[in-house]
């Protein structure tokens, strides 16, 4: 299969937060897949394609910093009721403020390595979804804004032909990292052994949900 | 890998007998009433405590029958009781001068529900006590007040002629483990292990201050795709348990636990080393005990010059972990997270204090921890920022760059009381070497040709001259110019030198000191009108050591007639 792309990104701050610390958020020490797959998304995706994250390049040393946010302690959920309009649909910060504090990752890049599959019969032009995503990711287009882990941590994208050699040169056993969400079974989060070989983690290592 | 750690640490302890086993945790007892096999009161409540400060307990410790529920009894308080043990308005049905009925019907559900018609003689003193006792009579025990106060903990039961707690007795322990294993659990798949176990919905809690939980999903907008509870971070039954347990005794821990700042930060090795037990003292050396100081005095001497003690050489690529928590609105937060093998520790530890060094007298203290470090940058404790203590610990542990708040603190201290000490030239130097890469030596350089180095020198030869002169006097040029000095020596050093020279001529050596500032002064061109950070930092580094070369110079010249 020749669907493979590469794009490399970069950012000041990440936050890929784990499941059991994600209150008072802790991140992974590096990138999930499925972050990797929304920044992707953001950039190029039609509903007939899915894509798939084979690997990812860590680029820059693992690096924490503490900080501390203001946040909502709930969420603006719409129902019946709101949408007839009886009653406005909004949160106020200052009824409901929660300070959270965050361990996040500093000045990361990482290479994306992936490729996409067909979700169905239609538009199985393989080509034209291709070049396309190559054009939006050299011109720096996006759908909407990608994000590491976090809609504050913005992401730096370009399109990549070459991945240089990460700095890392040892293996790290990062234990069982989130890998994607099963959205076809009830949204059961699956999890997958994140091995990092010589800054490389494959993404297609034995996943379980 | 925070919780694989823990749970390796927990089977470690388990072997050892240190932490209990499923269904059981260990927690602080404050009362014991003894009651008959009728289940009558005997004598008076017995307080367990040792008063060891104001406001300040120790406490018994038993193994206590536990599950996660009470332990997070937020919601339902009165009707999720513990089994055996509980506070005064489970056990009394009282608490103060309020009757707690519902409280002491759960209770006493509780015990019918996990012993059903057991024929214990323990069990059945304490069903029998529970049916006949008066809530209103709990008002007239001696130590009443004591047992409802805030210090009160838990009330434990003992059978009159035993010496364990009832809910010590091997008969109750069976029935309570049997009723913890009956309890049912979801499916699910652990994010430990990726395997399918019984998932715990409630992660435990532990007493930090009050109750607090690490893993925690309190409000909606902390929850994920749907998930309630526990749901969202999938963790075995066996795995929660191990990981919290283990904690829990960290927590414990005398000496596995340091308490800098807002910050709980404990630590512990994959396999048992000495390096465990030394490594808080390190950190945070207690004036208390001189026998363990001076344990950790020779190991960190070892270290400094390089080498490994004997008894840790060959744990050198054993993993040691740290973990940084603080308190952030009842959810415990993880401040840092530092995994290294021995080795690099002790790297890290002898770059640390290498930075450090600086010449000192006998009674400063060679290994400052970081709570001394700390102390410099602040008038009072309470001032000190609590976000400080992590970021130094931090940096020490990971050898990044020390946060520059440490450095503008001891320079702020230093303009508002003009006292510079051994400690706060250390914190100087230390920043300046890491974080500037600036070379600065432990002792008066002559040979250095630096502006702020030589105007630091000068400046301490010009007090010199003062006090040579005029004797003791109650200010010094030090108390009136030390910080214009160093921020603005243009506009101070003039005026000072002019002043010198009418004490070189009312001063016994008048010529010495006239010498001494002719060799500085040789090397000084002009005056800078001003002097940044950095300059000012190594400004007083440089007066604190030419002070102490001054002071040995004529200590040892005058032998004998000084004292």
């Amino acid at each position: 299969m020749s669907y493979g792309i590469k794009l490399r990104v970069w950012g000041d701050y990440a936050l890929f937060s784990r499941p059991e610390l994600k209150v008072e958020r802790v991140s992974y020490d590096v990138m999930t897949p499925s972050a990797a797959r929304g920044i992707l998304e953001a950039i190029y995706w039609k509903p007939a394609i899915r894509w798939v994250i084979d690997r990812i390049h860590v680029m820059n040393p693992i690096r924490f910093e503490n900080i501390r946010r203001n946040e909502m302690a709930n969420r603006v959920s719409v129902n019946k009721k709101d949408m007839e309009g009886d009653r406005p649909v909004c949160r106020y910060i200052e009824d409901d403020r929660q300070q959270r504090a965050s361990l996040v990752l500093r000045n990361v890049e990482y290479i994306i390595e992936a490729h996409f599959e067909f979700t169905s019969d239609d538009d199985r032009n393989e080509g034209k979804h291709l070049d396309m995503f190559k054009r939006r990711a050299q011109k720096g287009q996006c759908f909407h804004r990608p994000y590491f882990g976090c809609r504050e941590f913005p992401v730096s994208f370009e399109w990549c032909d070459e991945v240089p050699q990460s700095p890392f040169e040892d293996e790290r056993d990062f234990g069982f990292m989130l890998h994607d969400i099963d959205f076809e079974n009830d949204r059961t989060p699956r999890f997958f052994r994140a091995i990092m070989k010589n800054g490389i983690i494959d993404c297609a290592q034995e996943v379980v949900s | 890998m925070i919780f694989q750690s823990l749970i390796t640490l927990y089977d470690r302890l388990a072997v050892e007998n240190k932490v209990p086993p499923y269904g059981f945790s260990i927690e602080d007892i404050g009362f014991v009433i003894t009651i008959d096999r009728q289940g009558n009161l005997i004598g008076q409540p017995e307080d367990l405590r040792t008063k060891t400060g104001p406001q300040k307990y120790e406490f018994r410790t038993s193994k206590v029958p536990y599950t996660n529920q009470v332990n997070v009894r937020a919601n339902a308080a009165a009707t999720t009781p513990n089994f055996m043990v509980d506070k005064a308005d489970y056990i009394f049905g009282m608490s103060a001068s309020a009757k707690k009925d519902v409280h002491h019907k759960s209770f006493t559900e509780l015990i019918n529900e996990v012993c059903g018609d057991s024929t214990d003689e323990g069990v059945v003193a304490v069903k029998a006590f529970l049916q006949t006792w008066n809530p209103r009579d709990s008002v007239g025990l001696s130590v009443w007040k004591d047992m409802c106060g805030l210090h009160g903990k838990w009330i434990a039961f003992r059978l009159a002629g035993d010496s364990c707690f009832v809910h010590e007795r091997p008969a109750v322990q069976t029935l309570w483990s049997g009723f913890v294993q009956k309890k049912e659990f979801s499916q699910g798949v652990s994010f430990l292990d990726g395997e399918t176990h019984d998932i715990q919905p409630q992660y435990a809690q532990f007493k930090f201050g009050s109750g607090a939980s690490l893993v925690s999903f309190n409000e909606v907008a902390y929850e994920s795709y749907g998930k309630k509870k526990g749901e969202n971070a999938p963790i075995s039954v066996e795995a929660e348990f191990k990981s919290s347990a283990a904690l829990k005794y960290l927590f414990r821990s005398k000496t596995q636990r340091l308490r800098i700042g807002d910050a709980t930060t404990v630590f512990w090795a994959e396999r048992a080393t000495p390096v465990e037990g030394m490594f808080g003292q390190v950190l945070n050396p207690s004036m208390q005990d001189e026998a363990a100081a001076e344990d950790v005095q020779k190991f960190l001497e070892t270290v400094r010059k390089g080498g490994m003690p004997t008894d840790i050489a060959a744990d050198g690529e054993i993993k040691f972990y740290i973990l940084g928590l603080s308190l952030n609105k009842a959810r415990l937060a993880l401040r840092f997270w530092y995994v290294c093998s021995v080795d690099e520790l002790m790297v890290r530890l002898r770059d640390h204090f290498q930075c450090l060094e600086m010449e000192r007298s006998d009674k400063d203290i060679p290994y400052p921890g970081i709570w001394h470090l700390l102390k410099e940058t602040a008038r009072e404790t309470k001032d000190i920022s609590p976000v400080l203590g992590g970021a130094l610990a931090r940096s020490i542990l990971t050898g990044a760059h020390y946060p520059q708040n440490l450095y503008q603190g001891v320079l702020g201290r230093i303009r508002a009381d003009q006292r510079i000490n051994y400690l706060r030239a250390s914190i100087l130097k230390a920043v300046l070497t890491r974080n500037y890469n600036k070379e600065v030596p432990m002792s008066w350089d002559p040979d250095r040709k630096e502006i702020a180095y030589l105007l630091g020198g000068l400046f301490a030869v010009l007090e010199k001259v003062q006090l040579d002169a005029l004797g003791k006097v109650n200010t010094t040029i030090k108390d009136r110019f030390f910080s214009a000095a160093s921020a603005t020596p243009s506009s101070v050093f003039p005026r000072l030198l002019r002043l010198s020279q009418h004490h070189i001529g009312k001063a016994e050596y008048g010529t010495v000191s006239d010498r001494r500032i002719a060799e500085i002064m040789e090397h000084v061109d002009s005056f800078p009108a001003h002097m940044g950070l950095q300059d000012q930092g190594l400004f007083a580094i440089a007066y604190y050591q030419k002070k102490n070369d001054l002071y040995r110079k004529k200590e040892s010249k005058t032998e004998g007639e000084v004292a």
